[in-house]
């Protein structure tokens, strides 16, 4: 079964007169369970695109699809609006997105009362934050987000989304302010936690490889539209000029050259 | 043209110390593209703190001849956005006294790849790659020895970041300054840079060639599993 199709999307934003696509008719199905990559430049419209599948699009954007459904119901324009529960997003920076001036036992509470569920919260934010390989839940409970390290705030984040129990999980760059050996143990906890929980789970990033590691299927986004995709284990063989390029950007450590290849965006047909 | 000789660096906080740098020599000869790898809280820009003179040392010392110059991060954070880019690129001159003629600005500006008409923009109205053009720029204008460069391409696309690194290349060709590149991605400074500092806790872990780097002779474990996570 599909958690999400999704036919002929396409999102405006309507700047002095003008009126400019940030996505341009996308079309994307996501099986249940599935781990997807989406990978892309900045203002390629990947995060505009999760933003409206978690319903929390810019209130100055317009959108249109010629149909939506989301785990076998079909959803309205008008109904596309509001955030939908079974999806969660843990984004990049936790400094900047968990609350400065709760303690994480409190952000993660809010969570647990968001979903109803109001006893034993205690017990249940020391069990999420073991779920999240936390060695010391009791002192993680008890901390402010300024006192924790990056990779930490980044679990909390997590956690708190776990506590939500989604049926799909969004991770936006989740990694890509941590350090390489950090990385790998928040992927894993994510495709882990996935994998154990029968959750489908979406990675935004601009690190091909890391994606090409990591994931499933890879979509890949340009300028709006989705120019390629295939099996995450076939990036590297990729035939699309775009994909291509972008993967001759990367300097690599057993390819010893003078110069980088540029990628030549004149030679990208839409 | 460095010569940095066991230096070390105590942070004190609320009364806690923290060892930013301990014992960390190295030599830098002139010309010379220089690597300094680590992950967050290993000492590799207190380093460039160090040499630029915002930090000062606990012991050690080290010597430098020649003049140097800091090109940050964060592009979006580091020019100021109610200035023109020929007002960026003047003010060091200003600052140093020194003539400011504004052919001079527009030909800084053709060497890092953007053409006269920026003179009179601002900093919003560039992309992330030309305004670490203009961040490049303003380092070259003053015609430096030593570059120091805290992760110049982190915060760019890949495809951005590719355009920068070739840009660095080719002005130290014809400029022939000395390049110091703090990173934390290795295929990053193994194009870049022949020599490579590894870094941990505050601690040289190995000095390494980035040939010795390709070809798996590593002596130390902690480089090994670096080489082993980057993909």
């Amino acid at each position: 079964m599909n958690i999400i199709d999704l036919k002929n999307f396409t999102l405006s934003i309507a700047q002095q007169e003008k009126t400019n696509l940030i996505v341009q008719g996308v079309s994307l199905s996501i099986q249940n369970g599935e781990i997807l990559g989406v990978v892309g430049e900045s203002g390629s419209g990947k995060t505009m695109l999760m933003r409206f599948l978690l319903g929390v699009m810019p209130q100055n954007m317009t959108a249109s699809f010629d149909s939506f459904s989301f785990l076998g119901s079909l959803i309205s324009l008008e109904e596309s609006k509001n955030v939908r529960s079974d999806i969660a997003m843990v984004l990049q920076d936790p400094k900047t997105s968990l609350n400065p001036v709760l303690t994480v036992e409190d952000q993660i509470k809010e969570a647990f009362i968001l979903k109803g569920d109001k006893d034993n919260l205690d017990e249940k934010v020391l069990k999420t934050l073991q779920e999240v390989s936390i060695q010391d839940p009791l002192r993680v409970a008890k901390s402010y987000p300024f006192e924790l390290s990056g990779g930490m705030g980044q679990r909390v984040m997590i956690a708190m989304m776990l506590a939500l129990k989604p049926k799909l999980l969004i991770a936006d760059e989740p990694t890509s302010s941590l350090d390489a050996h950090v990385q790998r143990q928040i992927l894993d906890l994510l495709r882990d936690t996935a994998k154990k929980n029968g959750m489908t789970l979406i990675i935004v990033s601009h690190d091909l490889p890391l994606i090409s590691a990591y994931c499933h299927r890879v979509i890949v986004m340009y300028k709006g539209h989705i120019v390629d995709s295939c099996k995450a284990q076939d990036l590297s063989k990729s035939k699309h000029p775009y994909t291509k390029g972008l993967l001759r950007c990367l300097p690599k450590l057993n390819d010893p050259r003078k110069r980088l290849s540029i990628l030549k965006r004149e030679e990208i047909d839409l | 043209m460095i010569h940095a000789e066991n230096l070390s660096v105590i942070f004190e906080k609320k009364g806690q110390k923290f060892q930013a740098l301990s014992d960390v020599s190295f030599d830098v000869k002139k010309g010379e593209s220089f690597g300094i790898i680590g992950e967050s809280g290993s000492g590799k820009t207190t380093i460039l703190n160090v040499l630029s003179g915002m930090v000062s040392q606990n012991s050690g010392a080290f010597k430098l001849n020649g003049t140097l110059q800091y090109v940050f991060q964060d592009p979006y954070s580091a020019l100021h956005p109610y200035h023109t880019i020929g007002r960026i690129l003047e003010e060091p001159l200003k600052i140093r006294k020194k003539i400011v003629d504004k052919s001079l600005i527009i030909q800084c500006l053709k060497n890092v790849g953007l053409g006269e008409e920026y003179y009179f923009r601002y900093p919003h109205e560039l992309s992330g790659g030309q305004r670490q053009r203009v961040v490049i720029g303003r380092a070259l204008v003053m015609q430096a020895d030593v570059l120091l460069l805290d992760e110049p391409t982190s915060a760019l696309d890949v495809s951005v970041q590719a355009e920068i690194l070739n840009l660095l290349k080719d002005l130290q060709e014809k400029y022939k300054f000395t390049m110091i590149l703090v990173t934390h991605d290795l295929p990053v400074v193994a194009f870049m840079c022949n020599d490579i500092l590894v870094m941990r806790q505050g601690k040289v872990i190995e000095r390494i060639t980035s040939t010795n780097l390709r070809r798996g002779m590593i002596k130390n474990s902690y480089t090994k599993e670096l080489v082993d996570l980057s993909f």
